[in-house]
């Protein structure tokens, strides 16, 4: 009898730890069924999982960073590239002000503080007096690099034109050209910025900070297109190859070939991270490692690693993947050194974690790309995990 | 309808982005909550309701709603819930989250004291296993791991996992008094 006992308690320990198989669930419910008090049993050990769980969300909840994430999805709907935000932002303009007060309060209380400090010691040492240039969010800029070796930098006001191509510094667009002659060019963002480029055969990719891609300037007719992401982050919104007479499209990185007939999809490949990340939106792709292929689903992301390994497939949050796109960071239970490596990209600069514990605790939160990178840091520290940051020049010091 | 709810709606009629504000303060914590009773994953909840806020304000939704807010968004939370749930690939339970969901009670307003007592205590009671239990306990329910991924992390096998948390399981609803639990809210 007490067997029996013990045996339904593990099968409702199963169920609420979700890995229970057919074979027992059916047991459970036949059990269950058996008569109320067997229903009552049940219900108390489920009711213990459950406020456990609601207890320990209420106690680990940051609120602040909720707000915060509804105040940002206010504010942004729009691609980056479109410019009909403005008239949004000027409706939720005294909102976002209110949303951020709270914030800046503290920033300028800070800042205060840390310049009646400098300004001491300043005296003490030498008559300059320390200035400290404000931190500015990332814009849209790259430099493109035509086959001939010249560069030409794209930035906001700057307009371009050569051939088949057209810039008003805030975009690239190709359009199809009947040239036969292969010439490729690159296009470099830098920290701190970011791009959008239509290639010649309509396939529009978006460029995150920190990236290189190389392309042709135009596709041969029915042949593969084929183009590099050198390292760094885009974002694919490939043009079908139905339109293109089957030609596939091919994007090669460091260490893994994808290949797609008409699709979107996110590539991360930076330098100093030593994985891969493709994540797939809508359509299909395959995508190559070593002669070993793999295929992912829509929501499904692949690492890859350097040299010998498999590659994993797994579901994710898509929308959070690619919300760069959209002029959002989002971050879900990633590590601050994890985040801060994101926000160095886009602020283009230095991160030193003074205490070292603090790199792998880890942080979830929405931030608007727009905000400044004291606005992201403050509401960071208001978790009370980190004690304080500083900025010095272009580097932001974590303790 | 609660006076200081009341007052929230009206000034959210007059469209004062602060009164947004007052309003997410009072309710985005017993959404959150009440949208776990039945998702199982922190995350997700935070979606739903974080996203039926954004629609609210975009949507001007608090312009029509007729009676209370409070039933509206607790209405809104759990239909929003069930429905994404669906769309989820979700574990084929149907039957006993049906026996589970039978049990949660329609939204009530709280005796919020009481509320937070309990959820002390029953913290209290965890951190109160024996130290293999609370290990495998919180791993399962705070931190949503298979048996198999606890098990590589302590070192053991799947087995001794599915023991102690049915230990911990027995232990906590002994020492807690599940009725009270159970009614509270």
């Amino acid at each position: 009898m007490d067997n029996k006992k013990k045996h339904i308690l593990k099968l409702i320990a199963n169920y609420t730890a979700k890995d229970i198989s057919l074979k027992e669930l059916e047991e459970l419910e036949d059990w269950i069924n058996q008569d109320n008090k067997n229903k009552a049993t049940f219900n108390s050990y489920v009711t213990i999982y459950k406020r456990a769980k609601e207890a320990n969300f209420v106690k680990q909840t940051n609120t602040e960073y909720a707000w915060n994430s509804i105040v940002t999805k206010l504010n942004n709907t729009e691609k980056f590239t479109v410019d009909s935000k403005k008239a949004k932002e000027n409706r939720l303009h005294s909102f976002i002000k209110y949303a951020v007060a709270a914030s800046i309060i503290f920033v300028a209380g800070f800042l205060y503080i840390n310049k009646t400090k400098e300004v001491k010691e300043d005296l003490k040492d030498s008559p300059a007096i320390v200035v400290q240039e404000p931190i500015l969010p990332g814009t849209d800029k790259a430099i493109l690099t035509l086959a001939n070796g010249t560069s030409v930098a794209l930035e906001k006001g700057e307009n371009y034109k050569k051939d088949n191509l057209n810039s008003n510094g805030e975009e690239l667009v190709y359009s199809p050209s009947s040239s036969k002659e292969i010439a490729f060019n690159y296009l470099t963002v830098p920290r701190g910025g970011q791009f959008f480029v239509q290639l010649a055969d309509g396939t529009k990719v978006w460029l995150n900070s920190d990236s290189k891609l190389k392309y042709p300037e135009n596709f041969t007719e029915g042949k593969v297109r084929e183009v590099e992401l050198v390292y760094g982050e885009a974002y694919f919104d490939v043009s079908p190859s139905t339109d293109h007479k089957g030609a596939r499209f091919k994007v090669l990185s460091k260490y893994q070939d994808i290949e797609v007939l008409g699709t979107e999809f996110n590539v991360k490949a930076y330098t100093d991270e030593d994985k891969i990340y493709t994540t797939l939106v809508e359509g299909k792709v395959s995508l190559e490692k070593e002669n070993v292929k793999s295929f992912l689903a829509p929501g499904q992301q692949a690492v890859t690693k350097q040299g010998i390994g498999e590659v994993t497939v797994q579901y994710i949050d898509v929308a959070a993947e690619i919300s760069w796109k959209k002029g959002l960071f989002t971050f879900k239970r990633e590590s601050l050194k994890q985040i801060m490596k994101t926000l160095s990209r886009w602020y283009n600069v230095d991160v030193v974690f003074l205490n070292k514990d603090l790199e792998n605790i880890e942080f979830k939160g929405v931030f608007n790309k727009k905000q400044t990178i004291e606005e992201v840091l403050t509401l960071i520290q208001n978790t009370n995990f980190i004690n304080q940051y500083k900025i010095d020049g272009q580097t932001v010091l974590i303790n | 309808m609660n006076l200081r709810e009341q007052e929230i709606v009206n000034r959210l009629k007059e469209e004062d982005p602060k009164a947004f504000k007052d309003l997410f303060d009072m309710f985005y914590m017993p959404l959150c909550v009440y949208s776990l009773k039945f998702s199982d994953s922190y995350d997700f909840s935070e979606d739903i309701v974080q996203d039926l806020f954004v629609t609210i304000w975009n949507k001007k939704i608090y312009l029509q709603v007729e009676g209370s807010i409070r039933s509206y968004l607790f209405k809104a939370v759990k239909n929003n819930t069930l429905q994404a749930l669906k769309k989820k690939d979700r574990y084929n339970f149907e039957k006993l989250d049906a026996v589970v969901e039978s049990f949660i009670l329609e939204e009530k307003e709280n005796d919020i004291e009481a509320i937070e007592k309990a959820q002390k205590k029953l913290l209290q009671e965890i951190e109160a296993l024996p130290e293999k239990s609370k290990e495998v306990f919180k791993a399962i329910v705070l931190e949503n791991l298979k048996y198999k991924e606890v098990a590589l992390q302590l070192g053991v096998t799947v087995n001794t996992v599915k023991t102690h948390y049915s230990r911990a399981l027995k232990k906590l609803r002994k020492s807690l008094d599940v009725i009270i639990l159970l009614l509270l809210y």
